[in-house]
């Protein structure tokens, strides 16, 4: 039974990794294009929409999982884990798509000027913190999920100071609004990426940590 | 005689999961019903209402979650319910736990707005959100119900559902330019959450007609 | 009576228009100083620039000396985030987090790595007293901040600031979008938070800087005319365009 409980585990494990690599993607291209003002909606739509796909797959792998072996200990924490994570991989699909979109819709895919390069410098971090989850779930490297909790502060406070001066920056509405939600869905990213983080810690260690 | 009375625990224990399932089912689908009532207080600016409702919708999504974790539990114990029959009922109940935690998202955005003056229009738009919502949902349940009784007309509501998401989907895109209209009446901090209010709700329908996709497969079956 | 903040020579301009032409003056430490003048005088620009603000505005350009405690704060190595928390604002439109009371004041010392529940309950509680908000918020803390008066909401502002530790407190017309009784709360802060910090107010109002301030600086056309005790300032001022302004002359 254990055989083909493993079969089915590499299975998820590879559509989960899969999904990771997308999602990086996606995410990069969207920041990218919102940076540099280019129109990437549909690239990003279309593989948002993969991730969405993919995700019900790795659910549908999960619970199949489930029903047919009834795991315990830790291949149950793993499968349960993989269920949140695919949640996780998919929500930065998510993400990049709403940064797209209000790029195209609201701001028609100008390149939105910030002054204090908050963005810009919120953007990388973001980024590094996509790549650290994702590596850290293709090898089920603890001490690199711990650092994301370092970084996610870090996104944090920058995610506070542009609310902060964002109001009195010389820019258009149009840049503000856009700039303003943009922000928030950075921010949105990095929270998902230190819940992965600790579902990546739960999955070694057994351990239940909040990293935020 | 051992053999009968062996299927008979195992029909105990069948209707048990789904009289568990038909609960959580309900109430998954009644947190829309509050959430809408809510919103209808916040427009009428009946604040003190609002904040009740939200707080039963509140009440009502614990239950659903409890209710969630009884059922997996229940059907973990296997039995002669096939194997695709306990996956089948995973992943209804899973979504509906989705659909109410998205649900109770959106009222703890409006629960934080409920002391601040919100632009009628993007209340009025988000109102016409939270009311297709509900029609989503109730459309969703007369899907469920009919699932056994009469497959075709499950499947039929079921693309109702479908029908009915898009137009919340639609009224979402339309309400995001909204904000640039409005920025100056109000602070980034409230155009951050009323734009997570409308997400969740746009979720919710979403897991709404990703639930009436299942029910497809499942009548089906039938 | 040490200097907290000196200016040297300061100028900005933004494009070719030039805000502010080569201003130096002393800011004294725990002291308060009124920055006033009329509508375009530079006085929000100058001010902006005491923190580097002035950089939120595009092609911006400052040249001059800003020390703080004798450093440059435009200088090649200094490090930007630590001058915003050493410097704290106050905007004008109060402009509280999507977050609740509680996590308004708390975020700050938060991401300085407090995380006990004991510590941050008092630093929260200590710093909204000291902006004499506590009575009123004191069993709502957990509720959105978004839910509080305008008053409330620049008291909060200046609580979430309090609580980093800030050394100098700048105010850019903190008042103007208050009603008068929240406006005479935030200006009774001004009086005695000054005993604590350095605090520079930007005011449209004469009376609101004769009430508030140790010290004032009269700008006009981006141009110190004039500074000194306000004493000195309101009752026997030396340059005749202050006079002017004073008395109602202009602006």
């Amino acid at each position: 039974m254990s055989r083909l409980l493993d079969a089915g585990l590499e299975r998820l494990t590879t559509i989960l990794l899969r999904m990771g690599e997308i999602a990086e993607e996606t995410i990069e291209l969207s920041i990218d294009g919102f940076l540099k003002g280019l129109d990437v909606s549909d690239r990003v739509r279309s593989l948002s929409e993969t991730l969405v796909s993919m995700s019900v797959d790795a659910e549908d792998k999960a619970f199949e999982l489930i029903a047919k072996y009834q795991p315990v200990a830790s291949d149950l924490r793993i499968i349960k884990s993989y269920i949140k994570i695919a949640h996780d991989l998919e929500r930065y699909g998510r993400y990049a798509w709403d940064i797209s979109f209000i790029h195209k819709r609201l701001a028609q895919s100008e390149r939105c000027e910030d002054p204090l390069v908050l963005i810009e410098r919120m953007s990388g971090k973001v980024i590094d913190m996509v790549h650290a989850s994702i590596e850290a779930l293709r090898s089920h490297d603890v001490e690199l999920a711990k650092t994301l909790a370092k970084t996610e502060n870090e996104v944090d406070e920058l995610y506070f100071q542009y609310l902060d001066f964002s109001a009195e920056a010389s820019i258009s509405t149009r840049c503000l609004v856009t700039n303003v939600l943009a922000v928030r869905y950075l921010e949105r990213i990095a929270d998902h990426a230190t819940y992965m983080g600790e579902s990546i810690v739960y999955i070694a260690t057994g351990e239940k940590v909040v990293l935020r | 005689m051992e053999k009968r009375s062996y299927s008979w625990f195992e029909r105990r224990r069948r209707t048990e999961a789904l009289n568990l399932a038909q609960n959580q089912i309900t109430k998954a689908l009644d947190t829309t019903a509050l959430l809408d009532k809510a919103m209808q207080y916040f427009l009428a600016e009946k604040r003190k209402e609002a904040v009740q409702s939200i707080e039963k919708l509140f009440k009502t999504e614990e239950d659903v979650d409890s209710l969630r974790r009884e059922i997996f539990k229940e059907l973990s114990k296997g039995g002669a319910l096939s194997a695709e029959s306990r996956e089948d009922l995973m992943h209804l109940v899973k979504r509906l736990d989705t659909l109410a935690d998205y649900v109770k998202d959106a009222a703890r955005c409006l629960k934080m707005l409920v002391d601040t003056n919100i632009p009628k229009e993007l209340l009025e738009n988000t109102g016409r959100m939270t009311s297709t919502l509900v029609k989503c949902a109730t459309t969703l349940r007369g899907s469920i119900e009919k699932i056994s009784e009469d497959p075709a007309v499950a499947i039929e509501k079921a693309k109702e559902v479908e029908r009915t998401e898009h137009e919340i989907d639609q009224n979402y895109l339309d309400t995001k330019p909204l904000f640039i209209k409005y920025a100056q009446q109000m602070n980034p901090g409230s155009i951050v959450i009323f734009d997570d209010l409308i997400e969740f709700v746009e979720q919710a329908a979403d897991m709404c007609a990703d639930t009436a996709d299942y029910i497809v497969i499942l009548a089906g079956r039938e | 009576m040490s200097t907290k903040i000196e200016t040297r020579d300061l100028s900005v301009s933004f494009g070719d228009v030039q805000a502010i032409k080569s201003i130096s003056m002393k800011i004294l430490a725990n002291r308060a100083t009124a920055v006033i003048g009329p509508s375009g005088c530079g006085k929000s620009t100058f001010i902006k620039s005491l923190n580097r603000m002035n950089e939120l505005t595009l092609n911006s350009q400052t040249t001059g000396e800003v020390l703080l405690d004798g450093e440059n704060i435009y200088g090649n190595n200094y490090d930007v985030v630590t001058l915003r928390k050493k410097v704290g604002m106050i905007f004008q439109k109060p402009n509280p987090f999507p977050k609740s009371v509680y996590d308004n004041v708390a975020y700050g010392p938060r991401v300085h790595g407090i995380h006990k529940k004991e510590a941050l309950d008092r630093i929260v509680q200590e710093n909204l007293k000291k902006a004499a908000l506590w009575d009123e918020v004191s069993d709502r803390l957990h509720p959105s901040a978004m839910g509080l008066s305008g008053g409330q909401q620049q008291r909060l502002c200046i609580a979430r600031t309090l609580a980093v530790e800030p050394e100098v407190i700048l105010m850019d017309e903190p008042c103007s979008a208050l009603d008068p009784i929240a406006t005479a709360k935030i200006e009774g802060l001004m009086r005695t938070l000054s005993t604590e910090y350095s605090v520079v107010v930007v005011t449209h109002n004469m009376q609101q800087a004769a009430r508030v301030s140790d010290y004032t600086a009269f700008l006009y056309l981006g141009e110190l005319i004039e500074y000194g005790s306000t004493k000195d300032i309101f009752e026997n001022p030396k340059n005749e365009l202050t006079e002017k302004y004073l008395i109602g002359k202009f602006g």
